[in-house]
């Protein structure tokens, strides 16, 4: 899952090197926490966080694929 | 995926397709076998090629291996085939989406800002991006195929179809919404792509199309307005345009967000 953050984020952002994602897994949850470039928070985010729904309905897929959940978290 | 040892390099050469091609044969291994990642999609240039940039993508064995076993399993390294560091892909001025082209522009070689069109270029770059999306959710037993280059149509075919399509369609058009936005950021330009999964959209648009009918076909007899299921933007065009010419009905649409919903009343 965490791959897949990383990969969708850096694509997306000005400053890919900046991307950040810290994985922690809580029982069946594993939460993701996503760090980007401050200047490019609004393009993981979109309008009226657009992107961010699209990223956590794949990341729901990917997680269900080994029957857990995840969390996104946009720092 | 955790498993056997998996190489990866990263090869530059003219265009996305000859970078993997010469990345295939320094690893020794089929399309197949592989996960690319398109570093950067490379450009022509302008005139007499000034200003090209090389394609770039970086190519990981996968630990599944599908055909036959590969014989050396050399550590991960880089090859780098004639090119010194690509500056980064300019940032798009003026923000997201609002350079909506017109799709019939004809041989446009010089777009302003964007990297220069060329749709079969695009769509396998769309169908690289895809597969990689799909690798890293887990979704491996799927293949992708470019339903129509202009305008941008891919089709994801397999086993687990079922679970990319998600309720009514929700993970499919999420999956459409974030491939169009890498996209066109990698590209730098707008264009519009459709992302089916085992022609599910084109069956739903039948459906809808029929659906639309019958509905019509009610208004008209009783007279009154009827509400069809709420549904999304994409759906709800199919039906208005379905009854656009009809000339006993007028379609609309009612409601906010998630359950805004398609209403048809008599015409007079």
């Amino acid at each position: 899952m965490k791959p897949l953050v990383e990969y969708i984020a850096r694509s997306l952002v000005d400053e890919p090197d900046a991307v950040q994602v810290v994985q922690r897994d809580v029982g069946r949850t594993t939460i993701l926490e996503l760090t980007v470039a401050p200047e490019d928070t609004g393009k993981v985010i979109g309008r009226e966080g657009r992107v961010a729904k699209a990223l956590r309905v794949l990341l729901r897929v990917a997680a269900s694929r080994q029957q857990r959940r995840a969390v996104l978290e946009i720092a | 995926m955790a498993g056997a040892p998996s190489r990866a390099i990263e090869v530059s050469a003219k265009n996305v397709d000859e970078a993997v091609q010469r990345a295939l044969q320094q690893l020794g291994c089929t399309r197949e076998e592989v996960d690319v990642e398109v570093v950067h999609p490379g450009s022509p240039g302008r005139l007499l090629g000034f200003g090209a940039e090389p394609a770039r993508v970086r190519v990981t064995q996968s630990g599944v291996s599908l055909g036959a076993p590969q014989a050396s399993q050399a550590p991960a390294h880089v090859v780098d085939a004639g090119d010194t560091g690509l500056p980064a892909p300019a940032p798009v001025p003026g923000g997201t989406g609002v350079l909506d082209r017109e799709p019939q522009t004809d041989k446009d070689e010089s777009d302003e800002d964007g990297v220069p069109r060329d749709p079969v270029r695009d769509a396998e770059l769309a169908r690289i991006m895809l597969v990689e999306l799909l690798h890293r959710m887990d979704m491996r037993d799927l293949r992708v195929e470019v339903t129509s280059a202009e305008p941008l149509m891919l089709n994801v075919l397999g086993g687990d179809v079922a679970d990319l399509i998600g309720r009514r369609g929700e993970n499919l058009r999420a999956l459409q919404f974030v491939l169009s936005l890498m996209l066109n950021k990698q590209l730098r330009r707008h264009i519009r792509i459709t992302v089916d999964a085992d022609g599910y959209r084109s069956r739903r648009e039948d459906l809808l199309q029929g659906m639309a009918q019958r509905f019509a076909q009610r208004v008209r007899e009783t007279r009154q307005p009827m509400q069809l299921e709420a549904m999304p933007p994409n759906e709800r065009r199919i039906v208005h345009l379905t009854l656009a010419d009809d000339p006993d009905v007028v379609t609309e649409s009612a409601g906010e967000g998630d359950t805004r919903r398609v209403v048809i009343k008599p015409r007079h």
